[in-house]
């Protein structure tokens, strides 16, 4: 029962916090002095009526809160509304684009965590990899990601190292700080003292006690990783989430960035439970 | 007879350099050797280079340490594992957070055993040698839910577990209060004496470490400056260091020199303990020592 | 050997500041122009010099971070101060607004946000937009942390020591609690810089930085937008970029262990 009442807790948070998120993004769009501009206005080939039907369309997500619980409504009935940009419905969308971001930010999360997590790991155990990986991970961290992007597209490399080598710098210094401390408790003196193995000491008594940073920083790579797909995709010219992002952002589409943006706060806060939901068992 | 452990090191902390500085000591079979000094002698990193743990921290130990004919400095890190926790055990300060909070008192035990066994010990027995309730509950806690002097003894029983031929006591005794501190010290005794396992007890307290230990070496700034019998160093204390920390034990009050059965005070426990063990001709050694 | 970086990043920045070429200036007759004696980095494709746009850019760019590291600094300190300090409901409510605030895709809320604003907006004004947005969303974790702080500070024992001798609260904060924050703005503060520089560089790539013709570090970058056509010497912010950050990152723990 108390299990329940627990679950039942973290749900209706997160369920708060990604309306409140939306609304924020609603209205933050909104309210943003460009939103009002619609290139199709400027379009000579369009009449008078078009035109009109366009600022018409405008009027009816002016006001942000009839907007929002219109939006509301309709997610209610599984109905994510209609791309104001595309005309086509959100849901199909996201369903036909989700499996190239999906990829591309797995595959970059997998690669940018193992390279971080093995180099932290050597830079604790190993004076002399300490200051080697410190060299690299500092150089990694002072380029900007599109930077990193570039050299990629120069290198003719796989994409979503892109997302790996902007995710790895920020990782790494973490994790190293993080194992740092761990390894730094009196507690693993007595696991060396007792003659354990290497491995065991970190993944029974080192791991386990940061089991909670590691999920959070678990949340917190996903939706870097997604900022980092933005730029990558659109680059790439690959059809996934990122771009569309990015299209509905230059299009001002307001119905789409708004689900778009729930949807990313969405994961950060399930990663968020999840890791809070840890700590308290 | 060859000592358990022979010992000529000196250890380097990259900021700190010259942390021992040719420290030489020996420890017989089933002797207690006190280790005394003040805070930041060097008095831990001494019980981190017998294990060889100060290289997990950074430093380098260089010199001779020479543990059953084999110069433990010389081995590689995979022998050098099995040594650890099997022939030469490891008892911290701070009992409670030398434990893993989060991994229940049974299983920490028994990770000691398997690390260098197979099968699994008679944890009651274990638990009853060092007076902690034989009951399998017990097992079950979490070191939040101990007292500290019950973490100590848990940490103790895996110390012993393996009867090792060492066990390294690195100031045990500092976070428990005077009662619990002088059981745990009569614990250390008799396993000592059970199991003819000899003892490095490292302390900063002349007092509960002559209480119990047969010989007491004074180390100052990284350096021995001074060796001998218990009962030599209070007699005749050679070094002007050690002159002082006899001088800086407290003096007892007038009312406690003729009566001296007053248990709640260590150091009358001390006295009466010194003098059952034949090792003092009279308390008045002791208090002439303090006062001199 | 370690303060390399840091010698050629002064020396570029005095030269930004002493140089009398002009951003802005075309030289029609060469256009796109390899590096030359007059052009170090060559021009670009409306025939200005690069490396005069460089150097401005390295004066604008480092300028504007700074003022938005030290906006975002002032908010936090504003907001983690007092909710700290307050305790409360305040501090519940503040707590609950930041991790809210947090957990939204903030790069991705700068790119929309930046890329809302209307095409036809100022080129001063679309970089002044540029940098508040990025002071705007970069308090967040400098807030945490600050409020972290205060309150651990509050309930230390030299406050309570300080309590005990009968301070006044006021006395209190400025003797006891602001001494002991110092550290830690300073700390927020540089660390906040290359955080910007950085999305700033990511932004102008995309084009979403300041609007033509100002030259910022990022607004350079946008002729990298297609990386295989770009000449090697159009790279050059990148490295203008990486120097810089790589400074910061330096200063930063040494400038946190001075105090």
């Amino acid at each position: 029962m108390l299990w329940l009442g627990r679950v039942a807790r973290q749900a209706a948070s997160l369920a708060a916090t990604v309306l409140i998120g939306g609304l924020l993004t609603t209205a933050l769009v909104r309210n943003s002095p460009g939103f009002d501009a619609d290139e199709r206005q400027l379009d000579a080939r369009l009449d008078d009526s078009t035109r009109a039907l366009i600022q018409a369309g405008h009027a009816e997500n002016h006001n942000v809160l009839r907007f929002y619980a219109r939006h509301m409504r309709g997610l209610l009935h599984g109905d994510l509304g209609m791309s104001a940009s595309l005309q086509t419905p959100i849901a199909g969308l996201i369903r036909s684009r989700y499996a190239v971001t999906a990829e591309i930010m797995a595959a970059g999360l997998a690669a940018g965590w193992i390279l971080a997590f093995v180099l932290a790991l050597a830079a604790v155990w190993n004076g002399a990899c300490a200051r080697i990986t410190g060299v690299f991970s500092v150089a990694a961290l002072s380029l900007p990601s599109a930077a990193l992007a570039v050299l990629v597209f120069v290198l003719h490399g796989p994409v979503h190292s892109v997302i790996a080598l902007v995710l790895f710098p920020r990782l790494f210094d973490y994790l190293r700080n993080l194992l740092q401390d761990a390894y730094a408790q009196p507690h693993i003196l007595t696991a060396r003292a007792k003659g354990l193995h290497p491995v065991r000491i970190l993944v029974r008594h080192v791991l386990p006690g940061c089991d909670r940073q590691l999920l959070a920083l678990a949340g917190v790579s996903a939706s870097m990783a997604f900022g980092a797909a933005i730029p990558v995709e659109t680059l790439g010219d690959l059809p996934g989430l990122g771009q569309l992002a990015w299209k509905a952002a230059l299009a001002r589409d307001l119905p789409l960035l708004v689900t778009l943006t729930m949807l990313i706060t969405m994961l950060t806060q399930i990663c968020n439970s999840v890791s809070d939901w840890w700590v308290r068992e | 007879m060859n000592p358990v452990l022979y010992a000529r090191i000196s250890a380097d902390y990259p900021n700190r350099p010259g942390v021992l500085e040719d420290v030489e000591f020996a420890i017989g079979r089933g002797e207690i050797l006190g280790l005394v000094g003040e805070s930041g002698s060097g008095k831990s990193t001494i019980a981190m280079t017998l294990l060889r743990l100060i290289e997990s921290k950074g430093g380098k130990a260089r010199g001779e340490l020479l543990f059953q004919d084999r110069n433990l400095l010389a081995l590689p890190g995979r022998k050098m594992r099995r040594v650890r926790g099997r022939e030469i055990g490891l008892v911290l300060q701070s009992p409670l957070s030398a434990l893993n909070p989060s991994l229940r008192i049974g299983a920490q035990i028994l990770e000691a055993w398997r690390a260098h066994r197979q099968g699994s010990p008679d944890l009651l027995q274990l638990l009853e040698m060092v007076n902690l309730p034989p009951e399998p509950g017990f097992l079950n806690r979490y070191p939040r839910q101990l007292s500290v002097g019950q973490a100590q003894r848990v940490l103790i029983a895996m110390a012993v577990i393996h009867r090792p031929a060492l066990l390294i006591a690195d100031e045990p005794t500092s976070a428990l209060d005077v009662v619990t501190q002088a059981e745990i010290l009569r614990l250390f005794s008799s396993l000592n004496r059970q199991m003819g396992t000899s003892i490095l007890y490292i302390s900063h307290d002349l007092l509960s470490v002559a209480s119990f230990c047969h010989r007491i070496a004074i180390l100052q700034q990284g350096r021995i400056v001074e060796a001998n019998t218990t009962a030599e160093i209070f007699r005749n204390p050679q070094h002007p260091y050690t002159q002082a920390l006899l001088a800086a034990i407290p003096k007892p009050p007038n009312c406690l020199e003729t009566t001296t059965d007053c248990p709640s005070l260590a150091w009358s426990e001390t006295i009466n303990q010194a003098v059952d063990d034949g090792q003092y001709r009279a308390k008045d050694s002791l208090v002439c020592a303090s006062r001199s | 050997m370690k303060a390399i970086p840091a010698i050629l990043l002064a020396l570029l920045l005095i030269v930004s500041l002493v140089h009398g070429g002009s951003y802005s200036s075309q030289h029609r007759e060469s256009i796109d122009a390899p590096p030359s004696w007059r052009f170090p980095l060559g021009t670009d494709d409306l025939g200005r010099d690069r490396f005069v746009r460089l150097l401005d850019a390295t004066r604008i760019s480092v300028l504007f971070a700074g003022a938005a590291a030290f906006a975002a600094t002032l908010l936090a300190s504003l907001a983690g101060g007092i909710a700290g300090y307050t305790g409360g409901w305040f501090d519940h409510m503040v707590v609950r607004t930041i991790d809210v605030l947090l957990s939204l895709p903030s790069l991705f809320l700068l790119l929309v946000t930046r890329a809302l604003m209307p095409l036809n907006i100022s080129p001063v004004l679309s970089l002044l937009v540029t940098y508040a947005l990025m002071a705007a969303m970069g308090w967040l974790s400098p807030a945490r942390v600050i409020r972290a702080g205060v309150r651990s500070f509050f309930d230390s024992e030299y406050v309570l020591q300080a309590r005990a001798e009968g301070c006044s609260e006021a006395r209190i904060l400025v003797r006891h609690i602001l001494p002991n924050l110092r550290p830690i703005l300073l700390a927020q503060f540089w660390t906040s810089v290359p955080v910007f520089i950085l999305t700033e560089a990511s932004l102008g790539f995309l084009g979403l930085s300041a609007g033509e013709p100002f030259p910022t570090w990022g607004s350079l970058l946008h002729e990298l937008q297609n990386p295989l056509m770009a000449r090697p010497e159009a790279f050059a912010p990148i490295v203008a970029i990486a120097l810089c950050v790589c400074c910061f990152k330096r200063i930063t723990p040494w400038r946190v262990s001075q105090i």
